[in-house]
């Protein structure tokens, strides 16, 4: 085996996000591994890649035992590399500089040769089947080109093992089909790849084998072959009674109470051109569900509504009121509460403290004739850590120090505290444990019945099937269609979304 | 909030050592009521100029156009006075010089979405220019009456006058910028604009307030200074700039979290004065004088550097 895991422990916070892990992989197979938000997949491969040091536990990589804290240069050295969600290219950089970026340019007499690098680094996708013109700088390239270069930057050194994060998450099915032969590509040359991915059709189609994380801990290592994806889910979600149990608590549909629209949108279109004309109706006392593949323009429509994105068009009504030219304040008073995707830069300051980051939105709530009655906003503070179950030191203590769920309660503590009647979530539930989720879930519900609106955004499907009403499709800055989750397979979500990409590529 | 109580001590242990060792060397002349008096009255208009950078580092940006408008607020209220303007409106406008000022700094930087790096370099040159044109390039001394010097050297029971200014100045904004909701919103910008903005505070009107003030305390010193030496002219507020960062800098190892606050620039200013009062003393040459304090303050930015790896990761 090239890489052999033995029980892997990790804590945060004295939270595990890891514990007893097992795992193995041989030389030239592809292997996926899946989980829901807050599995430890993440923690994993960032434990691989010299990031974080393991607690407790054994890595055998060639049969020899890895050190316990490795640096994510040394990982490297061994032939192990991660191609993380995000890029982390540089823009003005072409995609030749950037495959170099890390290693000796080559240089003549203290000169760059510019030649030299565009022949290695042409050399070496044409020997990955790919093909892209290197001279392009990166800030003109599509998500799958630069996946592309990142691919090739990682095998510029001897790599023994690479790890994909999510790398379909920014790409088309056609590029998709791209990066499945470059994979089975680098696997016929007796590369390993450690596949980490969400969809499980990549995952049956891809891999040799899979395994499976839950809340940090291994449920299973199954042959892809001997499996379905429905085992799969069955595997990553737990036993199937515990999620009924938790439909008939949260009582969904209970009384089918549909009241009347709470927000209404018409015609918004982003000065960007991202978000192309979309109307959409959210009612009071449901979960109005959105889906959308990524690039859809889903956030960037949440942020023009909610007024952090210039609008070019369109007009948003909140009980009758309109606005063509909506601001986060305006918003906030008239009732919108955003729970925004990127949580450390724009729904919380992480250095600031618990207390600090409630009451964010909520400074002028608790000021009377320009003091901050800091009392009451401790108070209110410490009411919601124990309403919401914050685990944290104090209300001083600084967020940046609580785990992902807890931030995330935090965040959702401070739109709380502008008493708000629409919600407006954008991945509530990413990184966050599965017990927040849960939580936040439930949250949600109880809003939605005691007659909030309630416009859930999420990239995950089952999800989305889980917690929504109704679930509106967006595809290309546009909503292309809303269904009523009634009997609603992920299939006909996902069709839509397909349908829009062949119009729109006609 | 940040700051509110001081939570390292480090910086003003060195003050007090600072103090002890001039103390030590210079007992009759250094270590006198007189001329701790003296040092206030000296460090009053740097104290002034470096509170409102303070608010202007709070939120994360830089104004370096301070050092011209003191330079503006100086000639302003020395060109009124020669005109026969009654002094406290003297002292007014060039306070609303300075407001002016910062509104526009503030304007273009919360608008436009420029760097207040550059904004500000570019409003300096500018001011230079608009002083220049004020005076012919020449110092104003003649004609400035007599009560124009009034407020610069005036005494209260022994107190200097533009120190009781500076004092009153201190509280005032240490309570705003902890006890106060806008206070409270500046800090939060600095932590992080995009949050702020995504928490619903108006961010554009905040950032101004910064520059405003910002500019509108050095308006006063400006002025304050002119007071004190009888004259204006287009160099005089050029030493304020670098020093009153310097201070605020200093401040900032003052406050857990390393950010601005209004006693971190107290006492910032104060170790700066000391240090030029208590150098002064000793007869050092000045070119020695400037490499101690610069020397310092490098060392109490790497020390609160190196604390504040401790604790975080």
């Amino acid at each position: 085996m090239l890489l052999d895991v033995k029980s892997v422990d990790k804590k945060f916070n004295g939270v595990y996000a890891l514990k007893g892990l097992d795992f193995s992989l041989g030389e030239g197979e592809v292997h996926g591994l899946i989980g829901e938000n807050g599995a430890g997949k993440s923690t994993f491969i960032k434990i691989l890649g010299g990031i974080y040091k393991r607690d407790v536990g054994n890595i055998l990589w060639n049969g020899k035992d890895l050190p316990e804290v490795i640096r994510p240069e040394e990982s490297r050295k061994l032939g192990i590399n991660i191609i993380f969600q995000d890029n982390v290219l540089i823009p003005a950089f072409t995609g030749m500089e950037n495959i170099c970026l890390g290693r000796p340019y080559p240089v003549k007499g203290g000169l760059i040769q510019w030649k030299e690098m565009e022949r290695e680094t042409e050399a070496k996708a044409a020997e990955l089947g790919i093909h892209l013109d290197l001279k392009k700088p990166v800030s003109m390239m599509t998500p799958a080109q630069k996946k592309c270069v990142e691919i090739v930057r990682a095998m510029m050194s001897d790599c023994k093992l690479l790890i994909l994060d999510e790398p379909t998450a920014s790409l088309s099915d056609k590029e998709t089909n791209l990066l499945f032969s470059i994979v089975r590509n680098l696997k016929a040359k007796g590369t390993s790849v450690l596949y980490v991915t969400h969809r499980l059709e990549e995952i049956m189609e891809l891999t040799d084998r899979v395994t499976v994380l839950r809340n940090g801990t291994l449920v299973s290592t199954v042959d892809t072959a001997g499996t379905s994806r429905k085992e799969l889910v069955r595997l990553m979600s737990g036993n199937e009674a515990a999620s009924g149990v938790e439909d008939a608590e949260t009582g969904k549909d209970a009384e089918g109470k549909i009241g009347k629209t709470a927000l209404e949108v018409h015609g918004i279109r982003s000065k960007d051109g991202i978000v192309r004309g979309v109307d959409l109706n959210v009612k009071a006392g449901q979960i109005t569900g959105m889906f959308g593949l990524c690039g859809s323009g889903r956030t960037e429509f949440l942020e023009c509504i909610y007024g952090t994105r210039k609008l070019a068009g369109g007009e948003v009504m909140i009980d009758g009121k309109t606005t063509t030219r909506p601001t986060p304040s305006e918003s906030i008073r008239q009732g919108m509460a955003f729970i925004c995707e990127d949580r450390r830069g724009k729904a919380m300051i992480p250095a600031f403290s618990v207390e600090e980051n409630m009451m964010l939105s909520s400074i002028d709530r608790y000021t009377k004739s320009g003091w901050f009655q800091k009392r009451a906003a401790d108070k209110k503070a410490m009411d919601m850590i124990e309403a919401l179950k914050i685990k944290c030191v104090g209300v001083s203590q600084p967020a940046k120090e609580l785990s992902g769920g807890n931030q995330q309660k935090v965040v959702f503590a401070k739109a709380l505290l502008t008493e708000p009647s629409i919600w407006i979530c954008d991945e509530p539930t990413q990184a966050v444990d599965v017990a927040t989720r849960q939580e936040i879930h439930r949250l949600l519900r109880e809003e939605a019945k005691k007659g909030k609106a309630v416009l859930y955004v999420s990239s995950d499907l089952t999800e989305l099937l889980e917690v929504a009403d109704e679930v509106a499709v967006m595809a290309y800055g546009r909503v292309r269609k809303t269904f009523e989750n009634k009997d609603l397979k992920p299939t006909d979500v996902l069709a839509c979304c397909y349908e829009a990409e062949r119009e729109e590529s006609d | 909030m940040k700051g509110k109580t001081l939570k390292n001590y480090g910086t003003v242990a060195a003050l007090v050592v600072i103090i002890g060792i001039f103390g030590l060397l210079r007992p009759a002349s250094f270590f006198t009521l007189k001329n701790f008096l003296n040092i206030t009255r000296q460090a009053a208009p740097l104290a002034m100029v470096a509170l409102g950078a303070t608010f202007v580092m709070t939120i994360n940006e830089f104004d370096l156009s301070i050092g011209n408008i003191v330079s503006l607020g100086g000639v302003v209220a020395a060109l009124l006075s020669i005109q026969g303007v009654p002094i406290p409106v003297c002292f007014l406008a060039a306070v609303v010089a300075g407001l002016i000022v910062g509104c526009v700094n503030g304007v273009i930087v919360a608008k436009f979405g420029i760097l207040s790096f550059i904004t500000t370099l570019g409003m300096g040159t500018v001011l230079d220019g608009v002083i220049y044109g004020l005076t012919g390039g020449t110092t104003v001394f003649n004609g400035i009456p007599k009560a124009f010097t009034i407020p610069g050297i005036l005494k209260i029971a022994g107190i200097p006058f533009i120190t009781i200014v500076a004092a009153v100045l201190y509280i005032v904004f240490h309570m705003f910028m902890n006890h106060m909701s806008a206070g409270r919103k500046l800090y939060a910008i600095g932590g992080s604009k995009e949050a702020a903005e995504t928490a619903g505070i108006r961010i554009f009107r905040y950032r101004i307030l910064a520059f405003v003030l910002s500019a509108a305390m050095a308006g006063l010193a400006g002025a304050l200074v002119a007071s004190r030496v009888g004259s204006a002219n287009t160099t005089a507020g050029q030493g304020y700039f670098l020093q009153s960062y310097a201070a605020v800098f200093i401040g900032c190892t003052v406050s857990k979290s390393g950010v601005p606050c209004v006693i971190g620039t107290l006492v910032g200013t104060i170790i700066l004065a000391v240090l030029a009062n208590g150098l002064t003393i000793l007869q050092m040459p000045s070119f020695m004088q400037n490499i101690i304090t610069g020397g310092i303050i490098i060392l109490a930015v790497v020390l609160q550097k190196l604390g504040a790896g401790h604790g975080s990761r």
